[in-house]
């Protein structure tokens, strides 16, 4: 009997172990052991086995989309948190890892949304300011992350990422001095976060702290050559191209046998105006990394920019034996085509590379170019509307469609020329700093004998371009028209001597 | 109906008809330019054609430049021979080639007819690649070379010369056309190098020159005053030249097109130097800024507003620009109101010239077509092989393309290049001969149905320069002016053509000779080749 009624206590707290809630919960028990120890798959099996049993406990599936954030599978993790959430929107630990995951996912306005709302209910919790100051700043609200960042300093000091975007904040907000300052805190990290600090300080421009931090780290950094070539593409960037080539030069000597090295001291050479040299370089730097298709198209823009059209013409042909499918070799063998007059050619090239890249305007523009230079005005006109329909903020698309449809040789009407100023003020409304558009403007009223709506324009086109000859030509044929001839004679000797710079230029290219 | 105000009532929309008559007249020339595969650049741009009267007869006769043998340049057989041909008359004509001794030397290029020396015998000037011609007309059917005796050789590759009165002196002088420095020897590759299609090159490829001004001295020499005059001041790539007096102050001033680099006005200041003003003037570029491949140009009033306009041709994808002579305000880019923008702008011209074909009192325009590249279509959409073209002049600044009521021959496309306009057979109409590269010359009889009217003059200066060149004359609204240079490499001596529409009388031609005599003639008949005399005062 007795052994009978053990046997059915037994049985009854077997039947409650078993019982699916109390199943759960020693699997969410031991899932928690698990995420303690770091054993993430393991606490993720038994968090699903939780959910599994009980599909409504918030407390496992939000631990769940903590497991499956930190082993980055973000995607599956905002799933969880948000089911977790629905069932408990007042958790504001599951909120803010939601947020955490958003940011991984950069999803910044919906972090942003979710931090504000945990803010609200808790001002002070710090992870939550420095996370939103961090996604500020992604959301490029430097003015806003930096005040909130500043709030929470003994945080941001913890992280060299956290230091680097405070300073980024300071940096677009036109505080260099404060930049600076909040890189410093970088130094007793040690060298690798002084790099980080350099890095960022170089990305945002100040090249001068830039070089100084990474300077600063020559002998305790242990990578040489990564941090040499770091220096080197500072120097670089800040145009002290000299400088440069001798960074770059010590570290060859030193035994580095980088392709990116040598690829960098080409573009040293190239701006140096010793091209023998640059293209010794990046063959160089082709020899050490055959299969790579960036130095081929490196070695064709130099060739290019020095108007070698026919070598640049037949390295990128070797680019793409390398890359057979690179879209952006395909865009640079269609501009060296363009630019060799090879504009059947050309429009091939741009097709191709528009199939491997749909996301590229420069190339959809390519292709419409090249039509207009092959006289299909209709499909160069088709073209232009499809860049406009796709890339709608862009203005280069409604400064070429106008352009063309200005241009001499094409057949216009009143409605032709009214569409093409209506497509200019459209591109300058986008982009009111583009002289071309200004310029082309300015040109359609001059031929309408509306010389004085059109001389704004133009005197806004040279001022935006004052290099560009053809913008103080057109500006001195309004001011003759007008009349003011002094004026007039005064843009034609700038003309002039422009153009004389542009012909010199022209010759050594030749 | 007579004519006072004449040009604007006539109606701008008369056919013009053309029919090659070239076989049938005996003109059986082939302009041999030796294509090599180094695509020398040479080959590219031979085809000069003169009109001019050798002979004295009234009949314009025709002289074709012809190529050489390349790399040599020697015009080493006899179909390399520059050739002239008589008009007998009835548009017949004879080779006389040999007997007028003007087969030539060297790779011609362009050439030039006016009366230098004022015996009353149109004279010959041929530019060509490292050697210049002067051929003095003997008047006996023959011509001498009388290039180093008169001081004008040269050395360096001219495309042609332009013959004008800058001193107003009573003597011709000329301006010799240079185009660029170039010789045989290592060609630069151009075209596709990776397809291995050659391609003429670029302009920029090669070193500009400056051009020459040659002072008749009137003693059948020259004194070279390209540096004295300010002409030699300016480096260009020289490719055509064009004369008018483009600001009514009685001084001839040139107008030379340069390929793919500014154009030149030289202003003729009237102390023996020039100013080049083309671009306060507003002609040296397009609106655009553009210097684009200017070819063979003409110096013209195309809307009869009594100042001389210019026109030019290019090639495919920059029209055929058009400058309107706007006065003191300069000239004007009409390009795209005229319509040539959109009407020439898949065309690529040489030679050009504004004539008025079907004597409806307004000047159309001739362009001799074809690009320069013959590989041209593996690259781009233009043509290399194009028909002729004719714009008519709607009257009212702008053209008409009429090239496909032309005439059922006048679509063969082929390699054209010089142009010269003259009435052949008489009959009040300009014809056109046309050369073509590798291909028989074409002669274009003008066959317009409309019966308008016409007048033909044909000046005899004696205070002036013989040929009267310079002189302006105007009819009614029309202007035009005596010029012998006209189009790419080509000369056009035959007079001064005015279309009259339905005007039987001219009441009133209005003369301005060089020499400052004015003149007027009226109640002149229509329909008549007119000898005009410079009176003594």
């Amino acid at each position: 009997m007795m052994a009978a009624q053990s046997f059915m206590l037994f049985g009854l707290l077997l039947f409650w172990l078993q019982s699916p809630s109390a199943v759960a919960q020693a699997h969410a028990k031991r899932g928690l052991e698990l995420l303690q120890q770091g054993d993430l798959r393991s606490a993720e099996a038994e968090f699903r086995q939780a959910i599994q049993l009980a599909p409504n406990d918030a407390q496992s599936l939000a631990s769940l989309g903590i497991v499956l954030e930190r082993q980055e599978k973000f995607e599956e993790a905002d799933l969880y948190l948000e089911r977790a959430l629905k069932i408990d929107p007042a958790d504001l630990g599951t909120r803010y890892h939601l947020a955490i995951n958003q940011f991984r996912l950069k999803q910044l306005l919906e972090a942003k949304a979710n931090l504000e709302r945990i803010l609200k209910a808790k001002p002070d919790m710090k992870p939550a300011l420095l996370l939103l100051g961090t996604v500020l700043e992604g959301l490029k609200d430097y003015g806003r992350a930096a005040g909130l960042l500043e709030s929470v300093p003994d945080l941001v000091r913890q992280q060299p990422a956290w230091i680097a975007t405070l300073a980024r904040c300071y940096y677009h907000a036109n505080l260099q001095q404060k930049a600076r300052a909040t890189l410093d805190w970088l130094r007793p990290a040690g060298a690798e976060a002084v790099f980080l600090g350099g890095e960022t300080a170089a990305q945002c421009g100040d090249l001068e702290a830039a070089e100084q931090l990474l300077d600063s780290i020559r002998t305790a950094y242990p990578d040489k050559a990564r941090l040499g070539y770091e220096i080197a593409m500072v120097q670089y960037n800040a145009k002290r191209f000299d400088r440069s080539e001798s960074t770059l030069l010590q570290l060859i000597a030193a035994g580095t046998r980088e392709a990116k090295v040598f690829n960098l001291l080409s573009w040293c050479y190239h701006r140096q105006n010793r091209l023998p040299e640059s293209i010794a370089a990046m063959k160089q730097a082709i020899e050490l990394e055959p299969a790579s298709e960036t130095h081929y198209d490196h070695l064709a823009q130099i060739l290019l920019e020095e108007g070698r059209y026919a070598d640049a013409y037949e390295t990128i042909k070797r680019a793409l034996k390398v890359a057979p499918d690179s879209p952006r070799a395909y865009k640079l063998q269609g501009h060296i085509e363009s630019r060799l007059g090879l504009f059947n050619q050309a429009l091939d090239s741009y097709t191709r590379a528009v199939q491997l890249n749909v996301e590229d305007p420069d190339l959809l523009l390519g292709i419409g170019l090249v039509q207009q230079k092959l006289f299909r005005f209709t499909e160069a006109a088709a073209t232009f509307e499809k860049g406009i329909a796709r890339f709608p903020g862009d203005a280069q698309f409604y400064q070429a469609y106008g352009r063309m449809l200005l241009e001499p040789g094409t057949a216009r009407d009143a409605a032709a020329e009214s569409r093409a100023v209506t497509l200019l003020e459209k591109a300058l409304a986008l982009d009111n700093a583009l002289p071309e558009a200004h310029y082309e403007l300015g040109n359609a009223l001059l031929e309408r004998d509306k010389v004085n709506e059109a001389l704004p324009q133009l005197e806004a086109a040279v001022k935006l371009d004052p290099r560009n000859s053809r913008m103080h030509l057109a500006l001195a044929n309004a001011y003759r028209r007008l009349g003011r001839n002094a004026e007039a004679a005064s843009e034609l000797e700038l003309f002039k001597k422009l153009r004389r710079q542009e012909e010199q230029g022209t010759k050594q290219a030749n | 109906m007579l004519l006072g105000q004449l040009s604007t009532s006539n109606s701008p929309n008369a056919p013009i008809r053309f029919r090659n008559v070239a076989a049938a007249a005996g003109v059986d020339f082939v302009l041999e330019n030796s294509p090599t595969p180094e695509k020398q650049l040479i080959e590219t741009m031979a085809g000069g054609v003169a009109v001019f009267d050798y002979d004295g007869d009234g009949l314009p006769d025709i002289f074709f430049t012809n190529g050489a043998s390349v790399p040599s340049l020697d015009k080493s057989a006899a179909k390399y021979h520059n050739r002239l041909f008589r008009n007998l008359g009835g548009m017949k004509f004879k080779d006389v080639t040999e007997e007028a001794g003007l087969a030539g030397a060297g790779y011609s290029i362009g050439a030039s007819a006016a009366d230098y020396d004022n015996d009353g015998h149109a004279d010959l000037f041929v530019a060509g690649v490292h050697s210049n011609h002067l051929y003095r007309n003997l008047g006996n059917g023959r011509f001498e070379d009388v290039t180093a005796k008169a001081g004008i050789r040269s050395d360096v590759w001219s495309i042609t010369g332009g013959w004008f009165d800058y001193d107003n002196d009573g003597l011709l002088d000329l301006l010799v056309v240079n185009y660029l420095k170039w010789s045989p020897e290592s060609p630069p590759y151009c075209g596709d190098p990776a397809g291995k299609i050659r391609a003429y090159c670029h302009p920029k490829f090669f070193e500009g020159l400056p051009n020459t001004l040659y002072h008749n001295r009137g003693d059948g020499t020259f004194e070279d005053v390209s540096e004295k005059s300010g002409i030699a001041s300016e480096i260009g790539k020289g490719m055509s030249i064009a004369f008018g007096d483009y600001d009514g102050d009685g001084l001839v001033d040139a107008f030379i097109t340069n390929d793919k680099l500014p154009n030149f006005l030289f202003h003729n200041l009237g102390n023996g130097r020039f100013a080049e003003v083309a671009l306060e003037m507003g002609v040296a570029l397009s609106d655009e800024g553009r210097a684009v491949s200017a070819m063979g140009a003409d110096f013209r009033d195309y809307d009869n507003d009594g100042r001389p306009d210019i026109i030019f041709t290019a090639l495919a994808g920059e029209t055929f620009p058009v400058f309107h002579n706007e006065g003191k305000k300069g000239f004007r880019d009409r390009t795209s109101y005229s319509q040539l923008g959109p009407l020439a702008n898949q065309r690529s011209g040489w030679s050009v010239g504004l004539v008025d074909f079907n004597n409806d009192g307004w000047k159309d325009l001739f362009t001799a077509n074809s690009h320069v590249n013959d590989t041209v279509e593996l690259f781009e959409a233009a043509k290399y092989k194009l028909a002729n073209s004719i714009f008519a002049n709607a009257g009212n600044g702008m053209f008409l393309d009429v090239s496909r009521e032309a005439g059922a021959d006048f679509h063969e496309a082929r390699a054209h290049r010089g142009a010269a306009f003259a009435d052949f057979n008489n009959d009040g109409k300009v014809d056109v001969v046309v050369s073509a590269l590798g291909q028989p010359a074409e002669l274009w009889e003008n066959v317009s149905p409309e019966a308008n009217t016409w007048l033909l003059l044909k000046l005899r200066g004696t205070r002036s320069n013989r040929d009267g060149i310079g002189a302006t004359i105007r009819i009614g609204n029309q202007y035009n002016q005596m010029t012998t240079n006209v189009g790419y490499a080509s000369s056009s001596h035959a007079g001064v053509h005015f279309g009259l529409g339905k005007a039987r009388q001219v009441d009133r031609v209005e003369i301005h000779w060089p020499s400052g005599v004015q003149q007027v003639l009226t109640h002149v008949p229509a329909n008549q080749v007119l000898q005009v005399t410079e009176p003594a005062k």
